[in-house]
């Protein structure tokens, strides 16, 4: 490497002396005007969640849909899944599909790794409701078909931002 | 007498008040710290670890080599990336193999991103301690850059598990530097009101000047680690007593403090964000092209899992990944997190799943200062000092 680098290295330091009385009242009248400072123009990162949601970065580990043609049957998903979310069963004779409990599944997204045909894959979504624990056992039919959001609410996207650490840019859904 | 009447019945002299701390959950998982008090003086201090103990080591015997980083990463959510960290290199010291450059450097900026958030977090829940309710905002809500920004790169918040062993699971997403060289240059500004609004604080400086003294010796004897050593005058870094991942190439500094008491553990820690700002500023513009999986893997791969490789640029788990059999034998590894050093050590017999994984945490080293360090303060300056020693019970339980 062209530039000379230092390398890790320790670097001895020492807290300040304790503060006078003048510079106490100074940092006191800092700390104030930079809390009025933030009163009157304040830096809120706060996500209007139920109301707002985030565009989920690409690549996200959503929920899990199977795309059934695809599925070969090989049960490696449910040998893989950590959290014994994924189960094999008899969808008929000799064909073997994985369904999924989102009860148990930690979203670490083995299962989409491992499939050796691609046929998991994650969708953008990760905050169903469920009305009782038995829905969260997904079968064929449900675990095949791609999860859908609420539409009421404002889709925003996350933008990082060097003023404001985070903004929430509205989207219009097409 | 049986065991536990001889438990319940302990002599207590006389004025002397025992006073039950928790369990309770102070931000950072359930924790509890028997006082005895004359008058509001500490005189006696146990902390009573284990309300969340998972039996996470025999867990681990159960389960393929591979299975268990979602596991592992359950003890310091917030600081994933670093508690699975040893465990991956563990799992390489015994395949005998290195991950690529580019990983490397991928692993670092990961491992660094967790420990600014892991930084932020402990430092929120030590302002609130503290009664500075603004701070603890500003900590939690500066610390969502960096958990979006982990997001981009590894698709989950917290729960990254984000390591093969050898190499990792995700390529840097499109447009990453960008993001995170604006995350870096909106969070030093914020550092300098953070000087402002909490370091220089008179309030709270008042609050934590020779608050909870550690010396030099007593760390030492403790064997404590991480950020409170360090605030104790003793120089101990993983990053740099054995360098792992892409740390030896990069240049920074490891702030060290004399003082021991809980402002220089604060200091202690805010240098260590800037000093992080510094890695990852380099680390995302230093890093090399190149794989980001062992070529011994790529090999065994599929057509399939070689066009997603190219195309979505995911590191798809083959299933010799988790077929993994590592030769018979024993490796250790240490990991510097954001609390301090993470050793495992585990044991292969040659099967697929391990035969023994020790982890020795941080927070668990450093529970053991509640016992020494309380004795003799203000049962008021007990959140200063439990808030600075930035202790998380689950990741001691485990």
């Amino acid at each position: 490497m062209a530039e000379t680098s230092a390398g890790p290295r320790y670097s001895e330091r020492n807290v300040e002396e304790r503060m006078g009385l003048l510079d106490k009242a100074k940092m006191h009248a800092k700390a104030l005007s930079l809390g009025m400072l933030r009163l009157a123009r304040p830096q809120r990162i706060t996500l209007r969640y139920p109301l707002e949601r985030p565009v989920l970065s690409e690549g996200y580990r959503g929920m899990i849909v199977l795309n059934n043609d695809k599925c070969i049957g090989c049960s490696l998903c449910a040998r893989v899944c950590p959290a014994a979310a994924m189960k094999m069963f008899n969808a008929a004779p000799k064909k073997l599909r994985p369904v999924i409990n989102y009860e148990r599944c930690i979203f670490c997204g083995y299962c989409v790794d491992i499939c050796p045909v691609e046929a998991l894959y994650h969708v953008p979504v990760h905050d169903l409701v469920f009305e009782n624990r038995d829905d969260m056992v997904f079968d064929l039919e449900t675990f095949t078909k791609e999860p859908e959001e609420p539409e009421h609410v404002r889709k925003v996207r996350v933008v990082i931002d060097e003023e404001k650490g985070l903004r929430y840019v509205p989207v219009n859904s097409e | 007498m049986s065991q536990q009447s001889q438990i319940l019945t302990r002599r207590i002299d006389k004025d002397i008040l025992e006073v039950f701390i928790g369990p309770q959950h102070p931000g950072s998982g359930h924790m509890r710290i028997i006082l005895r008090v004359d008058g509001d003086i500490i005189v006696e201090a146990e902390p009573d670890i284990g309300f969340v103990h998972r039996t996470m080591e025999k867990l681990a015997e159960g389960r393929e080599w591979v299975k268990n980083q979602p596991l592992f990463e359950r003890m310091a959510i917030l600081d994933a990336a670093n508690c699975t960290l040893g465990y991956i290199m563990a799992i390489e010291k015994l395949l005998g193999i290195e991950p690529p450059p580019r990983a490397k450097y991928i692993r670092t900026i990961l491992a660094e991103l967790n420990r600014i958030a892991s930084h932020l977090y402990g430092m929120g829940i030590f302002a609130i301690l503290l009664g500075h309710s603004t701070m603890y905002m500003w900590f939690f809500g500066d610390r969502e850059v960096f958990v979006e920004l982990a997001e981009r790169l590894t698709g989950q918040r917290l729960t990254h598990s984000f390591f093969w062993p050898g190499g990792v699971r995700r390529d840097l997403p499109s447009g990453f530097k960008d993001e995170l060289e604006k995350g870096i240059k909106y969070f030093e500004k914020r550092l300098k009101e953070y000087e402002v609004m909490f370091l220089k604080n008179p309030v709270i400086r008042s609050r934590l000047e020779g608050v909870g003294y550690i010396s030099r010796q007593k760390a030492a004897e403790l064997g404590i680690v991480g950020p409170n050593i360090r605030a104790s005058g003793i120089r101990h870094d993983v990053r740099i007593e054995e360098p792992y991942a892409a740390y030896p190439e990069l240049d920074f500094e490891v702030p060290i403090y004399k003082e021991g008491d809980a402002l220089a553990r604060t200091l202690q820690r805010v240098d260590e964000l800037r000093e992080s700002l510094k890695i990852l500023k380099q680390a995302v513009n230093r890093i090399p092209e190149g794989p980001i999986l062992h070529e011994k893997y790529l090999k065994m791969f599929t057509k399939v899992l070689k066009d997603v490789l190219e195309t979505e640029k995911r590191v798809k788990l083959a299933p010799a990944l988790f077929n993994l059999r590592p030769p018979k034998g024993e490796a250790y590894a240490r990991v510097e997190a954001g609390r301090g050093e993470y050793f495992y050590y585990v044991v292969s017999d040659g099967q697929n799943k391990p035969y023994r994984v020790r982890v020795v945490s941080p927070s668990f080293r450093n529970s053991i200062v509640f016992k020494y360090v309380l004795p003799g303060h203000r049962v008021a300056d007990l959140p200063a000092i439990y808030g600075s020693i930035d202790y998380f019970p689950p990741e001691a339980d485990r």
